[in-house]
């Protein structure tokens, strides 16, 4: 019998390293490596972040109020020449589509509230725009320029994320497939 | 001392080279092959004893030993050595081969002077982790540890005190506001730790240099002797030092140069370190049948240490 024994415990110590080597090299070495994907691209199906932040007016605003809607979130700074010239193509976009349930977030990077009202007036913008002067938003959706745009479905979930300057024609591309589901 | 004796302490041996790795993951001779010789010449030693035992007791210890070593053996050669991932507030770093991604959480000012930010991972299978300033979790055969860096929030008005966007160009987080310091470079024949930014509005490039209280006093920096501070060099757009652009601010105060309100606060910010350490499943049941072992022994009057009851000091 203690023989017997003897046998089952060499037997399950055996599997047990056995066990313990390949489990390290089933897991390829352990915890190496740690790619960063950059950019906005790299965020399509996660949860859009949302922070609160003050809008124009000084009121309380953030992402997260226009859950239910499709939301073209877009990260601008008035010093930004390309988010200057694709700002009018935001605008008709908003103006055409709101019926449909879009809502074209503008968010300005770390500028103080009376620059981007200024802004806001000097291109006679109706959507809304959020004043994010500690950059919360560029942060959270990896920007790794500006503009950048991130496109958000009514599940709040990140349907896309674009660097760069957008045309009309790119962003009704972007938004619809998402305005068509209800 | 007899065989059985010397096998034991042998296992012991063992054993407690391998908990070295739970007690300090992070220390890299564990993945070198000196570290495995000894852990291999540890175990031959222990196992050469085990094949002169001949009772169950002696046998479930020594094989106890044998699976700690194994799995001591197996992290120290297969695991790598430990890695600091530094990311920037509010970025994510996915771990791939942990099976999850790290969220790094967005820190203001005030949570950059406090260097209380915690760390979540959250996996695709199981609850999420949080890994606060000290404490230590355990993820398969990982071990996850924060480990604080230096770190200012940076905060830049203009002469009229209107907030400037503050860019990172070089940095994989291009709009934070937060240095982690990562260069090291040569002032005043110390290397110190350095980092940049840009304020595009205003058409400048700041370069920043940490000094710690140490540094500041050995550098003898006029009214900054002895205090945490920052040297900022203000650039115009060229690359060309803006004229008499270049000071030390303190955590908490602001500097006027080259037509910009600097403000740093300075603190830390975590970085995740992720080290091997032994498969504790594997630690566990070569733990359990090592005091299996032992337990047997003293229950039969005989354990693996060779010490009869009658030898015990006390005993007679």
């Amino acid at each position: 019998m203690p023989r017997l024994l003897g046998i089952v415990v060499a037997a399950a110590a055996a599997a047990a390293i056995a066990f313990t080597f390949a489990f390290y090299l089933s897991a390829g070495g352990g915890p190496a490596g740690n790619a960063f994907g950059g950019g906005p691209a790299m965020l399509a199906g996660a949860p859009a972040q949302s922070y609160a932040v003050k809008d124009l007016a000084g009121r309380d605003d953030a992402l997260d109020r226009y859950r239910g809607h499709v939301v073209l979130v877009n990260l601008w700074a008035s010093w930004c020449a390309p988010c200057r010239s694709e700002t009018p193509a935001l605008e008709q976009l908003y103006e055409t589509e709101r019926g449909k349930g879009l809502v074209v977030l503008g968010i300005d990077e770390g500028e103080s509230a009376r620059v981007a009202a200024g802004f806001a007036k000097e291109m006679n913008l109706r959507y809304p725009i959020l004043v994010d002067e500690e950059q919360l938003y560029g942060r959270a959706y990896a920007s790794i320029g500006l503009p950048t745009s991130v496109v958000v479905g009514r599940d709040g979930r990140i349907a896309r994320g674009i660097d760069g300057e957008l045309t009309l024609a790119q962003m009704r591309e972007a938004v619809e497939p998402l305005l068509r589901r209800e | 001392m007899n065989g059985r004796r010397l096998g034991a302490l042998y296992g012991l041996a063992g054993i407690l080279l391998v908990l070295a790795q739970d007690a300090y993951p992070a220390w890299a001779g564990f993945h070198t092959w000196e570290y495995a010789t000894l852990l291999a010449i540890v175990a031959a030693a222990a196992f050469s004893h085990a094949r002169r035992v001949n009772d169950l007791a002696g046998l479930l210890g020594l094989l106890g030993a044998l699976v700690i070593v194994a799995a001591g053996l197996g992290s120290g050669l297969l695991g790598p050595d430990t890695e600091i991932v530094a990311r920037a507030p509010g970025t994510v770093a996915p771990l791939p081969d942990v099976g999850a991604a790290a969220f790094f959480p967005n820190a203001d000012a005030p949570a950059i002077a406090s260097g209380a930010a915690a760390i979540v991972l959250r996996r695709r299978t199981g609850a999420a982790i949080d890994v606060a300033p000290g404490e230590r979790r355990f993820l398969g055969a990982t071990e996850l540890q924060l480990v604080p860096q230096v770190a200012a929030y940076i905060e830049a008005r203009d002469r009229r005190g209107e907030h400037l966007t503050i860019t990172q160009p070089t940095n994989a987080a291009f709009l934070s506001p937060v240095l982690l310091f990562a260069e090291r470079v040569p002032v005043a024949g110390k290397l110190l730790p350095a980092d940049g930014f840009a304020v595009p509005a205003a058409r400048r490039q700041v370069k920043a240099f940490y000094f710690s209280k140490a540094d500041s006093q050995a550098a003898q920096a006029r009214g900054m002797a002895g205090v945490e501070s920052l040297l900022f060099a203000v650039d115009d757009e060229g690359g060309r030092l803006v004229r008499g652009a270049i000071g030390f601010a303190r955590s908490g105060s602001t500097v006027e140069l080259g037509g910009l309100r600097l403000k740093p606060t300075l603190g830390s910010y975590p970085a995740l370190a992720i080290s091997a350490v032994p498969y504790p499943p594997a630690l566990a049941i070569g733990g359990l049948l090592f005091m299996a072992g032992l337990a047997l022994s003293f229950a039969g009057g005989r354990n693996v240490l060779g010490i009869t009851p009658d030898e015990r000091p006390g005993m007679t």
